[in-house]
């Protein structure tokens, strides 16, 4: 095994080993043997020296700043995450005591000096003696605060009256949390998660429903499109069959002047009962214009089509079972539709043989 | 006080996995010169050159975890580091069918497995060395000299080395081998290599 890996040693140490032998090289050093690492080791350093024997060139002072810039926003950004787990870590429920301890208080009017046994909720490192002293707010204003404070936090609890215990346990400015009576909580957390479950729920039944929409839109789609293909289908064996019948006739019509472009021809069968007139290039024409094409002979003819050219190749359905021999075609220009005899305009026109 | 006074490389590796920015700083300060060299004698763009250099000291800091205290050689992972950082970043911009850069491949490929029996080494024994290496590569041959630019700078695998020089790959490893084997000769015939 050795061996094998000894032939790629100098190359990995170099790093010009292709990935999959680099896999290789990196899952067997789990397991080489000492002499294999130590000659590894000589020629990892020794590549490593290699930059040293170049002119050395120190980087631009901006790169530090925008690397320590770049540091500094990551720790701190560090910091807000650790400081955020460490806060919702920092008063665990089964820290919440219960004590009874002196208070010192100076003499005052309106302030009892007496242990007095209250429900505190705060940190276990708390545990300590207060004087009120040390603090700078009046005492007097202190107690207002809780007064205010309790008539408009109902979950504020107080076990025993004492207003100077209570003013120590707001104003020692320690971690200290007011606490709610347990069904106050129990319903705001109720609350919070019923919310949060209708707003996961009317996500998923949301997503759910745009899935099955776009599901039945493509299903949608894909049926219109093998309508379609199915109609093309048709359309083709038809055509195929009525260009194969027997007595299948072309007429293609002659130019009569050089003003119009395109090509038009007229395919008829008796047999399958169609004949179709093929359009293509010709001019699209301006406001009531239309082209109309006639069957007749000795100026007597009947309009047997009305139509608009368009920009791609059409067949048009002439409704005409048979075409009667000896007839004339002719394709004129009209410039109204409902004309019943044809006008000067010809086109081009064809013998019907 | 000179860069290579104070804390050492590995004292300077303990506190920035301790987040301590100003090891990093100490040691951007100390390594980031021969790391630049290195950088931009394999990618010619200064932007890119520039970019790769912070990218390598990031992974330093992200990546600490990932360098094995034991090994005591700071140099040589930091260096080895940034030549794979420089070279992965040059192969992209040739070819843009490499696979994406995410953790895993970061772990494969760019972070450096040194041996775990790797002898120290620093940046003053670095310098002290340079002259002795620098004469001894003198002492390759040409083609020697070459496929070790090919490999190290470029970048270039064995099999691209032996398309770009139209020669078997069984020829370039030979070459790549002995090229190796004679540079570690040349330096080990100097003291100052122990």
């Amino acid at each position: 095994m050795n061996k094998q890996f000894n032939e790629l040693l100098q190359a990995y140490a170099i790093g010009c080993l292709k990935e999959e032998n680099n896999k290789k090289f990196n899952q067997f050093l789990k397991s080489a043997d000492t002499d294999f690492l130590q000659e590894l080791g000589e020629y990892q350093n020794l590549i490593a020296l290699l930059p040293s024997i170049n002119d050395i060139e120190v980087p631009p002072e901006e790169l530090k700043i925008k690397l320590m810039d770049s540091m500094s926003k990551r720790l701190s950004n560090l910091d807000i995450v650790l400081g955020k787990q460490n806060e919702s870590k920092s008063i665990p429920a089964e820290k919440i005591i219960i004590k009874e301890e002196p208070v010192k208080i100076p003499k005052k009017e309106n302030v009892k000096k007496e242990n007095i046994k209250t429900e505190i909720n705060q940190e276990v490192s708390s545990e300590k003696k207060v004087d009120i002293k040390e603090n700078n707010i009046p005492v007097d204003d202190k107690i207002k605060d809780i007064k205010l404070l309790k008539q408009k936090s109902p979950g504020f609890v107080v076990v025993k009256d004492s207003d100077t215990l209570l003013e120590e346990s707001f104003f020692t400015k320690e971690q200290k949390t007011i606490k709610f009576n347990k069904g106050w909580l129990a319903a705001i957390i109720f609350s919070i998660l019923f919310i949060i479950s209708a707003v996961i729920l009317f996500i998923i039944y949301y997503n759910f429903n745009s899935q099955i929409n776009n599901q039945k839109k493509q299903i949608d789609d894909l049926k219109s499109q093998l309508l379609v293909k199915n109609a093309t289908q048709q359309e083709i064996s038809e055509f195929s069959s009525f260009v194969e019948s027997p007595d299948f006739k072309l007429i293609p019509l002659i130019k009569s002047s050089n003003e119009y472009t395109g090509n038009c021809k007229v395919l008829s069968s008796a047999v399958k009962g169609a004949s179709y007139l093929y359009v293509s290039n010709l001019p699209l024409l301006n406001g009531n214009e239309v082209y109309k094409l006639w069957i007749g002979k000795k100026r007597n003819y009947n309009p047997i089509l009305t139509f608009k050219a368009t920009k791609n190749e059409q067949y048009l359905n002439l409704n005409l079972p048979e075409l009667p021999k000896g007839e004339l075609i002719i394709l004129t220009v009209e410039e109204k539709p409902e004309v019943e005899t044809p006008g000067s305009k010809t086109i081009m026109w064809g013998e019907i043989k | 006080m000179s860069l290579k006074d104070g804390p050492s490389d590995i004292e300077l590796m303990q506190r920035i996995s301790s987040k301590d920015l100003s090891a990093l700083e100490l040691l951007y300060a100390r390594y980031s010169p021969i790391i630049y060299t290195l950088v931009k004698k394999i990618i010619t763009d200064k932007t890119t050159a520039d970019e790769v250099l912070i990218e390598v000291f990031e992974i330093i800091w992200t990546k600490i975890n990932f360098f094995d205290f034991q090994t005591s050689n700071v140099y040589t992972w930091i260096i080895t580091l940034a030549r794979n950082k420089a070279i992965d970043s040059i192969r992209r911009s040739r070819n843009a069918d490499m696979k994406s850069y995410d953790l895993e491949y970061e772990r494969e490929f760019i972070i450096p497995k040194l041996s775990r029996l790797i002898d120290p080494l620093d940046l003053a024994t670095s310098d002290k060395i340079s002259p002795t290496l620098s004469k001894a590569m003198n002492n390759l041959t040409e083609a020697q000299k070459f496929v070790i630019s090919l490999s190290y700078y470029e970048g270039l695998t064995e099999q691209e080395i032996a398309s770009r020089l139209n020669i078997p790959l069984q020829t370039v490893k030979h070459k790549i081998k002995v090229a190796l084997n004679n540079l570690k000769e040349n330096l080990l015939k100097d003291n100052s290599y122990e």
